[in-house]
């Protein structure tokens, strides 16, 4: 049974549907003549059984991306068959099993054809089968560039494809102009295959450039038996970003080789086969040497040079710069590279370079399957090896692609920055032994990175002086992308010792633990969360930029114990003593909000309580400080001393709040207590740090009254009051004076201040006056010998280090007191001749045990360990000492007015004073 | 004429101002050194004249500074002296093996550091601090005791430098011109 339809004739049409219904029940002939044909009628109709013969019909399957025009073809069976076929769009056809066709001509479009359909090959004409096309004229636009072939011959078999699909990979635009015939062979490059039998005599044109080849079967450089092509100073684009210059290239029994230079002039094009986005791409890469092909492998032998190589970014790692030489070798499946030297390597942080890093590395090369590629590479060095699998499902660039490197004791060394930084430190260098194992999943158009790093017997330093040694470290990272971040680092050390300045830590006795979260702000590496655990526990979240600016809230755990052990006695210890002899007890907590742009604000507080002991110093309490490191702000806190004792003084229950303004605390209430009968009050304290190195500390209103010390051998009472206390790192001055009574007169010290108060070089300095003193009450309980009578005089410029005293200036001179008795001791003459440089006189003036005097006055200074003394009252170029009054008595006469004596000498001599008085006791 | 003579003093009183600017500037030298080698012969246990490579012309020197009764010396600069005395046994060993060296400067450098573990080195820095401290104090207070302005400093550092190399053990690197160093 025939039916034809022509075009336009609705009513046909309508008997034609009753008809076809008929026909598909009854099977038959379908004649289409000049008529419109779409749907999925044809194919319906093909499948049925039915035999469809198309003269001159539009043929317009939509949907199956068939569209005809000026078809004549019978289709039956599933099979078609055609003659001038004017074919637009694509051919894509699951029901139809073979396609023979002549005099084919027209314009291919493919569009997506980048095998989505699970088999990772090429979408066009992909599952159609036995494709034979004769005196092809056609030309393919594909997104990858152009392919086009005149009056040529296609056959494809079954399972096959066109290779256009993985040459369109390369966006190559090439041309193909002559008789071509394809068959189902494999290729090198996939399961399904282009290549096979037959002949290929004609031109090929690479790059607009023409090359006369002759090629017996597959023409394409592929796995062909019995093909056979050379070509001289061939110059291929057969990548877009890599060209041949001047190669020979030849094609023999099934394999070829192509001997050339290759050269890279658009490296932006080859970040885009790279899982990673690079922003910019510079610098020259050059290659040359052999890469040839054989049975499905491909070998090569190949120089390599990078020279200036500069990527934008790829996640963390940051304006990666390098040059490298090296040599690459091997075959398909297996192989070989040498580097040479590799420099420069520049990371987020830093610089981090690596100089004339030389190793033998082992290449286990792609498996290009269908599924996708499957490769492994593989570097060995020493005695560790580096291996990186990565699983692309269809092509790079795909989602659900894995890259995985693992690392085996892996040694770095040589790896540096000079002239850089790394991680803030500049000229960092590196070496040890590195395990690691990286996994990178692309998800959602992004990388996601599971990675951990374990590094062995690692040691760095930097040019600050920051280094380690035998170092085990843990690195932990993720994030869900590589390239944007956030990045979660975690960071364990457990062993090894790192030391700065002198600063040392022993990991092993002190594991730290640091967890930070990267992300990136502004082109900036930021932390937005931070924890570390290790000499104290340390917390922050908030936003810190690696370039100093950020905010946040920073917050301390630890123990005063810990931390003032490692950071202070023990590192210091040897520069000041006075420190190991501290210790302190208790815990130390503070969270703070701190702010860095122009300048740094911190708003916060800082608790510890505990204990402090020293020796002859013990004080328990707490506090905790209101600290405001800002222009503005209030904040409030409090001080409690539960006990403070230093030597005989004991306080208790000071309590005083603290107020936090900018820049300064505040003590607002002072203290009083009582001390030998007698008082010691004190009232606010302020303490100003807005110079963080040069904290100045102010106590007012001190003031000492009645404090009897009676206990001493000459007992005293202790008078006094300072308007203010300012102290310094430097200095410490007191603003008032201290009085004491005591052998019925008046001792007073005033201007007093302490230079370098907390250092071992400390000195103390002041003036005294003193008056009504009682020669008789001084003299009894000192070695000197008996006197009596009183004195006044001074002392200036009173300079006492270690215990000793620097300097002075003393004046000594008789007050003239009513009905009091000028006498002088024997004993004290011998004293005062001994001071002097001379004798004992006692064996002069055996009889007389004591002398009257009139007048008694001296000066006595101390500079430099020398000193000098004078007798204050001048007679005929006589200097006395001790005058006497009247034809009785004594005179003591300084013969030598430039009496100069060494501090060791005149020690020498008070020690003879002692002597001879012990000696008097014995 | 009473002008010309008007002018000529005037002349002469401006000659006279000129001249009247004077530049002070006192370092006694000799004294420094003498304090320099007392007290780097004490803190290293030295006796007068010995140290090898002492030119001669200092031998006669040295036994007439012993002949003077007076040393520079203070409180400070005794305990000073005693720190520095307490601590040398232990910078000895770092100064013989070559990991310490003496500056042109008067202070200690560290020179080759090789093979020395972080905790050793830890010490050494540590050591090398404190006595480079105590030397900065000890050539401040040998300033002041000498009344040498705080700016001449550096010029006492460089006279301790060769006391401190003429007393340092067999084997110390030392800095005889800035940037040159030779091992003793």
């Amino acid at each position: 049974m025939m039916t034809v339809f022509k075009r336009k004739c609705v009513v046909k049409r309508l008997c034609g549907c009753v008809l076809i219904v008929f026909l598909l029940c009854f099977g038959g002939v379908l004649v289409f003549r000049d008529a419109l044909l779409s749907g999925l009628l044809p194919v319906l109709a093909s499948r049925m059984g039915i035999t469809l013969k198309l003269e001159r019909v539009h043929v317009d399957l939509s949907p199956l991306l068939i569209s005809a025009e000026g078809l004549q073809a019978v289709w039956s069976n599933g099979k078609v068959d055609m003659k001038m076929v004017e074919v637009r769009p694509s051919i894509y056809h699951p029901f139809v099993s073979g396609i023979r066709a002549s005099e084919v001509k027209g314009r291919f479009s493919i569009k997506g054809a980048t095998g989505r359909e699970g088999r990772g090959s090429v979408g066009f004409l992909h599952g159609l089968r036995n494709l034979e096309l004769n005196r092809v004229t056609l030309e393919v636009s594909a997104p990858w560039g152009l392919f086009s072939m005149r009056e040529g011959r296609l056959f494809l078999g079954r399972e096959s494809f066109l290779m256009l699909g993985e040459i369109g990979l390369y966006k190559a635009p090439w041309s193909l102009d002559g008789d071509f015939s394809c068959s189902g062979k494999r290729s090198v490059l996939g399961k399904s295959s282009l290549g096979g039998k037959g002949e290929f005599v004609g031109k090929v044109f690479w790059n607009g450039k023409e090359f006369p080849v002759r090629v017996h079967a597959s023409p394409i450089f592929l796995d062909t038996e019995g093909m056979e092509i050379d070509a001289h100073g061939v110059t291929l684009k057969f990548l877009p970003f890599l060209v041949v210059k001047e190669g020979d290239l030849s094609f023999r029994n099934g394999g070829g080789e192509l001997k050339a230079s290759y050269e890279l002039p658009s490296l932006k094009a080859v970040s885009k086969l790279f899982p990673f986005q690079f922003p910019r791409m510079e610098g020259e890469l050059y290659i040359s040497g052999v890469m040839g092909w054989r049975g499905g492998d491909i070998y090569y032998d190949l120089a390599v040079l990078g020279d200036g190589l500069e990527l934008g970014r790829v996640g963390v790692l940051k304006g990666i710069r390098a040059q490298f030489q090296g040599h690459l070798e091997g075959r398909s499946g297996d192989g070989r590279f040498v580097f040479n030297s590799l420099h420069l390597l520049r990371l987020a942080f830093g610089t981090l370079e690596a100089r004339d890093l030389k190793g033998e590395g082992r290449v286990r090369w792609i498996d290009w399957g269908a599924e996708g590629i499957d490769g492994k590479l593989q570097f060995q060095k020493g005695m560790g090896s580096l291996s990186l699998s990565f699983v692309f499902p269809s092509l790079i660039r795909e989602e659900g692609a894995i890259l995985k490197a693992d690392i085996d004791r892996f040694p770095i060394g040589g790896l540096g920055s000079e002239g850089g930084s790394f991680c803030l430190h500049k000229g960092v260098k590196l070496r040890g032994l590195v395990d690691a194992h990286v996994e990178c999943e692309k998800r959602r158009r992004r990388w996601a990175v599971v990675a951990r790093v374990l590094g062995k017997e690692m040691a760095f330093s930097a040019l600050n002086g920051i280094e380690g040694d035998g170092l085990r470290a843990s690195v932990d990272l993720t994030s869900d992308s590589i390239s944007t971040g956030p990045w979660r680092i975690r960071l364990h050390l457990d062993e090894g010792e790192a030391l700065y300045s002198y600063w040392f830590f022993d990991f092993s006795k002190t594991p730290w633990d640091l967890s930070v979260e990267l992300l990136e702000e502004g082109g900036k590496i930021c932390a937005d969360q931070a924890e570390y655990k290790g000499l104290a526990g340390l917390a922050f979240q908030g936003l810190f930029c690696s370039s100093g600016k950020g905010e946040g809230t920073l917050s301390l755990n630890g123990s005063s114990d810990r931390l003032y052990r490692l950071l202070v006695s023990e590192p210091m210890g040897e520069e000041h003593p006075y420190l190991r002899q501290v210790s302190l007890k208790g815990g130390v907590t503070g969270r703070w909000f701190f702010r860095r742009n122009d300048r740094l604000e911190v708003i916060g507080d800082l608790r510890w309580r505990g204990g402090v002991e020293s020796k002859g110093l013990s004080l328990r309490g707490e506090f905790s400080l209101p600290i405001l490191y800002a222009p503005e702000g209030k904040a409030v806190g409090d001080l409690r001393v539960d006990s403070f004792t230093v030597g005989p003084v004991s306080i208790k229950g000071w309590d005083t709040p603290l107020r936090g303004a900018p820049y300064k605390i505040e003590g607002l209430n002072g203290h009083s207590f009582d001390l030998f009968h007698g008082k010691i009050a004190w009232g606010p304290f302020y303490l100003w740090y807005k110079d963080l190195k040069r904290p100045v500390l102010e106590m007012r209103g001190i003031g000492i009254k009645g404090i009897k010390l009676s206990y001493l051998s000459l007992p005293m009472e202790v008078d006094g009051g300072f308007s203010g206390v300012v102290g310094g790192i430097d200095k410490v001055i007191l603003n008032g004076g201290v009085t004491f009574k005591l052998a019925r007169g008046e001792v007073k010290l005033k201007d007093i201040w302490v230079s370098s108060p907390f250092t071992s070089l400390m000195s103390v300095g002041c003036d005294i006056n003193f008056s009504h003193l009682d020669l008789a009450e001084l003299t009894r309980v000192t070695p000197f010998g008996k006197m009596m009578g009183f004195i006044k005089g001074s002392i200036r410029n009173l300079v006492v280090s270690h215990g000793q005293p620097e300097a002075f200036a003393l004046e000594v001179e008789t007050q003239k007191v009513e009905g009091v008795k000028k006498r002088i001791s024997l004993e004290a003459i011998n004293s005062i001749s001994i001071l002097g440089g001379g004798g004992p006189v006692s064996l002069f003036l055996p009889f007389f045990k004591e002398f009257g005097y009139s007048y008694l006055g001296f000066s006595c200074s101390l500079e430099n360990d020398v000193f000098t003394l004078h007798g204050l009252k001048r007679r005929d170029k006589v200097e006395y000492i001790v005058k006497r009054g009247g034809l009785t008595g004594v005179d003591v006469i300084n013969r030598n007015p430039d009496n100069r004596i060494s501090f060791r000498d005149m020690m020498e001599r008070l020690r003879r004073i002692r002597r001879r008085e012990e000696d008097g006791k014995d | 004429m009473g002008r010309i003579k008007g002018l000529f003093i005037i002349g002469l009183l401006a000659l006279f101002v000129l001249s009247c600017v004077t530049v002070n500037i006192y370092f006694p030298a000799a004294q420094a050194q003498k304090t320099a080698r007392e007290i780097t012969n004490e803190v290293r246990g030295v006796q007068p004249g010995e140290g090898k490579g002492e030119p001669r012309s200092f031998q006669w020197m040295g036994v007439a500074y012993a002949q003077e009764e007076l040393d520079i010396s203070n409180a400070t600069i005794r305990a000073l002296k005693a720190s520095m005395k307490g601590r040398y046994p232990k910078l000895a060993h770092y100064l013989s093996s070559g990991i310490l060296g003496e500056s042109s400067q008067g202070f200690l450098v560290l020179r080759d550091v090789h093979g020395l573990g972080i905790r050793d080195k830890a010490r050494v820095n540590r050591l090398m601090a404190a006595e480079n401290s105590d030397r900065k104090a000890l050539y401040k207070a040998v300033a002041q005791a000498l009344k040498i302005d705080g700016s001449q400093t550096p010029r006492l550092g460089k006279i301790f430098a060769k006391e401190w190399q003429r007393t340092a053990p067999k084997g110390t690197w030392m800095e005889v011109k800035p940037g040159e160093w030779k091992r003793k």
